[in-house]
């Protein structure tokens, strides 16, 4: 895997539930896709500009989380599961630290302000760590 | 550093000494606009990663480092340098202000984008509450990708412009308290650009520790309004830290 891997989208549902998986590189330039395709998706709910700012700026924050760990060359996998209102958003990269420390950073903060629920989930591999981050937000959509 | 501080300050002593039409007067005026132009770089190159030229930047700083030399007055201020700042910095502002919708965002995102934001509001009054993208779409006669590119443009230009301070500021004991909380004292100038609303939530988030639903009714706010404008000053800093490394 190198920094110079196209970003994938494959989706699966229908127009108000589904689920969307995305690979990027995890590169601070690569994030705007991910903004773009989780907007796309809101739109396609019917949320409102509100939540999908709201989302648009949760996916800014929690890749510059995972930038911060991620291990050169390596992917943020998203995926992005619409449960009506319910959006469940997880992002996964692999890291050489062993036991990354998230809660203190700021993003962590705007996060966990922002959105319904946060969670991380660190997982020890042998050479590298799986860092995952949790996301649940309830959005409002207009009837 | 300190025969730099010396030689500096003997300048600024001789400028204000001789008349303005002294022919000393322009030699000791280009000598201070030299020695000062490695504060202009520095001060350009915390913006240089926001879509302007480098050389615009210090261009634009140059301009206000000429003010500040020709503007300083050493019986109102003590310190040359900290004047100076707030000028150059002035200029730099000036021209975010003026070029950085043309270059960064095509004329007609912008023209969009404040077709979106006026729509956007008149929607939230007749809807109360916040309009869906297809709406606003709807509204203008134009597709959902539209909007959200004029949504996303009207943020770049936030990001661009807004942060940039006014002036050198001044790390209040309140912002001081802010930051050990958030365990971030590298914040303290970022919070000392808030406005007094903006630091008056995040004092009762989190050095009062009060719930959001708590700052909404104290402040008359809807909660989420609270948790929106909190995570949006958050997220700004943390780009103002991003520019400061």
């Amino acid at each position: 895997m190198t920094a110079s891997f196209e970003p994938t989208i494959s989706t699966a549902g229908s127009s108000t539930s589904g689920l969307i998986t995305l690979h990027i590189p995890a590169t601070p330039a690569h994030t705007s896709i991910a903004r773009s395709a989780v907007a796309a998706t809101l739109v396609q709910v019917g949320a409102t500009v509100d939540d999908v700012e709201d989302l648009r700026l949760a996916i800014s924050e929690a890749c510059a989380l995972l930038l911060e760990h991620a291990a050169e060359s390596e992917l943020i996998e998203i995926t992005l599961d619409c449960q009506g209102a319910d959006i469940y958003l997880s992002l996964t990269t692999k890291t050489t630290n062993p036991a990354p420390e998230l809660t203190a950073s700021l993003s962590w903060t705007v996060l966990t302000t922002l959105l319904t629920s946060v969670e991380s989930v660190v997982v020890r591999n042998d050479e590298l760590t799986s860092l995952t981050l949790a996301l649940k937000h309830r959005v409002q959509i207009p009837r | 550093m300190e025969s730099t501080y010396q030689a500096e300050r003997d300048l600024i002593a001789e400028y204000a000494r001789l008349d303005a039409d002294d022919p000393a007067r322009s030699k000791v005026r280009e000598a201070l606009i030299v020695i000062h132009q490695p504060l202009v770089r520095h001060l350009a190159q915390r913006y240089a990663n926001r879509g302007e030229p480098l050389d615009d930047l210090i261009q634009a700083g140059s301009i206000g480092l000429i003010n500040a030399v020709d503007r300083f007055d050493p019986a109102q201020s003590d310190s040359f340098t900290s004047f100076a700042m707030a000028t150059i910095l002035g200029e730099i502002r000036k021209h975010f202000r003026e070029t950085a919708w043309s270059i960064k965002v095509p004329r007609r995102l912008q023209e969009l984008s404040r077709e979106v934001n006026q729509v956007r509001g008149s929607l939230e009054q007749s809807l109360r509450r916040s309009p869906t993208v297809a709406e606003i779409a709807q509204a203008l006669d134009r597709t959902t990708e539209d909007v959200l590119d004029a949504l996303e443009a009207a943020q770049a230009y936030r990001l661009s412009s807004l942060d940039i301070p006014e002036q050198p500021l001044e790390v209040s004991e309140q912002d001081r308290s802010i930051a050990a909380v958030l365990n971030r004292g590298e914040l303290g100038p970022a919070l000392a650009s808030l406005t007094q609303r903006d630091r008056e939530l995040l004092t009762l988030r989190f050095v009062e520790e009060k719930s959001q639903a708590q700052i909404a009714e104290l402040l008359s706010m809807e909660q989420s309004q609270v948790s929106r404008q909190i995570a949006r000053i958050l997220s700004r800093m943390r780009d103002q830290l991003l520019d400061n490394h």
